[in-house]
């Protein structure tokens, strides 16, 4: 597989990169735990739970690399926000149907060493729970066997829930995990028997970093905050 | 999105698809409004009550809508009709950025309100004015909800997209996931196991 190559970041970049966490402290806290577990270089898949609009500005804001992201290919019809998320290096996947390039690209970015964020849910959550994983996102973990890492957002649903249009000031915490290995598998049969254990994997390391996430939001340090 | 996406019955007189838009509910009255946070607060003429969305779903006749269509709340059956605003895709363009193609993303036509019917065979769409579409439920091969709509797609015709101006989008999923899903076994297609991204049978 060809490897992607993306233009470096530029200024428009880390002007969205930098103005949500500015612009956070006016309605709240946005936290981030284990960001020391982010790799410093090369590929990983981040593998996060969704809970509410904000979650792709949270995740590209917290981290210190440029994030690759797969976002809903109606999203990319909007007219400034569609231009600045290809902008800022989100690709397009149509969700009803396995969508080739999408794959395809978040293969190709892997390969290059950039590192792609993926939302195991599919969808935001509608009661704050997490819901099932989809196995689309498993699949291509396998296929890549790029580091994974885990990913949990919360407090996020408290701010602006799916079912609301508005937001609300509060706290949010984002904590990282420690990045984990899925073995590579080429054929799709392997990938198939390899599909639940690997799910199980990954959904007990998004809640271990939900717990995680929790506890920070409870404690009397996220009060002084 | 709105609050009748999330509660598709009122939890206080359990009617389905009683919320309207603006959060009342048009059997008994009472009007849910975002309240702390994600919570929600339920005003009627003699009370507020402030309670987790968690809280509220409980108090359903049927609380927890995830099973994938494999059941419906009791008394819930087909034939289903339910006023949309729907549009079908009219083609798919690349998106590139300098020569990348990063992907493709649909064009859809203008929306049309009318009524959608969904019944043990057919999911239809009978447009106020012009002509509608009728899928035979055994052919649909994606059901995908999107922030406030639901995808549609069947073999050999354009993606559909559905706005419920009235109804819950949640329950639709699951009325349409329910109704496929028994279609597929009655014409032995096999087993639904996946419905995202699109189905999967065994």
């Amino acid at each position: 597989m060809k490897p992607a190559t993306v233009p470096e970041p530029d200024l428009l970049y880390w002007l969205i990169h930098g103005a949500p966490r500015w612009l956070w402290r006016l309605f709240g806290t946005a936290r981030a735990l284990g960001q020391e577990n982010i790799p410093e270089a090369g590929p990983f898949l981040l593998i996060a739970n969704h809970q509410s609009v904000m979650d792709p500005l949270l995740i590209q804001s917290l981290c210190p690399r440029p994030m690759h992201a797969m976002a809903k290919s109606t999203q990319f019809r909007t007219p400034v926000i569609g231009a600045i998320m290809s902008h800022c290096y989100g690709f397009p996947v149509r969700r009803f149907q396995v969508d080739p390039q999408a794959v395809r690209v978040t293969l190709r970015r892997l390969a290059a060493g950039y590192p792609v964020a993926i939302y195991i849910e599919g969808e935001r959550t509608w009661d704050g729970r997490l819901q099932q994983p989809r196995a689309g996102t498993v699949r291509t973990a396998l296929k890549a066997g790029s580091p994974i890492l885990p990913c949990a957002i919360a407090g996020a649903y408290d701010v602006w829930p799916r079912w609301d249009r508005s937001f609300q000031r509060g706290r949010i915490c984002v904590s990282f995990g420690t990045p984990f290995r899925l073995p590579k598998l080429n054929r799709r049969a392997d990938r198939e028997a390899a599909l639940p254990g690997a799910t199980t994997t990954i959904i007990s390391a998004i809640r271990a970093e939900l717990d995680r996430a929790h506890a920070w939001l409870e404690s009397p340090s996220a009060e002084r905050h | 999105m709105a609050i009748k996406d999330l509660l598709w019955a009122c939890p206080a007189c359990h009617r389905v698809e009683s919320i309207a838009a603006d959060g009342r509910c048009s059997a008994c009255g009472t009007r849910y409004l975002r309240g702390t946070g994600a919570r929600i607060r339920a005003v009627t003429p003699d009370s507020v009550k402030e309670q987790t969305a968690l809280e509220w779903l409980a108090q359903l006749p049927w609380p927890d809508l995830e099973g994938d269509g494999r059941s419906l709340p009791a008394g819930l059956a087909p034939p289903f009709a339910q006023r949309v605003l729907a549009r079908l895709a009219t083609g798919a363009e690349a998106l590139r950025r300098g020569t990348d193609c990063l992907g493709f993303i649909e064009s859809f036509a203008p929306s049309a309100p009318g009524r959608l019917e969904l019944t043990d065979t057919h999911v239809t769409f009978m447009p106020d004015q012009g002509a509608g579409w009728s899928w035979e439920l055994t052919g649909i091969t994606a059901i995908s909800p999107s922030s406030s709509a639901l995808q549609l797609k069947a073999r050999g015709h354009p993606v559909a997209q559905l706005r419920f101006t009235d109804g819950s989008l949640r329950l639709w999923e699951q009325r349409l996931q329910y109704c496929v899903r028994h279609a597929y076994v009655r014409a032995g297609q096999g087993v639904i196991t996946e419905f995202q991204p699109r189905i999967r049978t065994r």
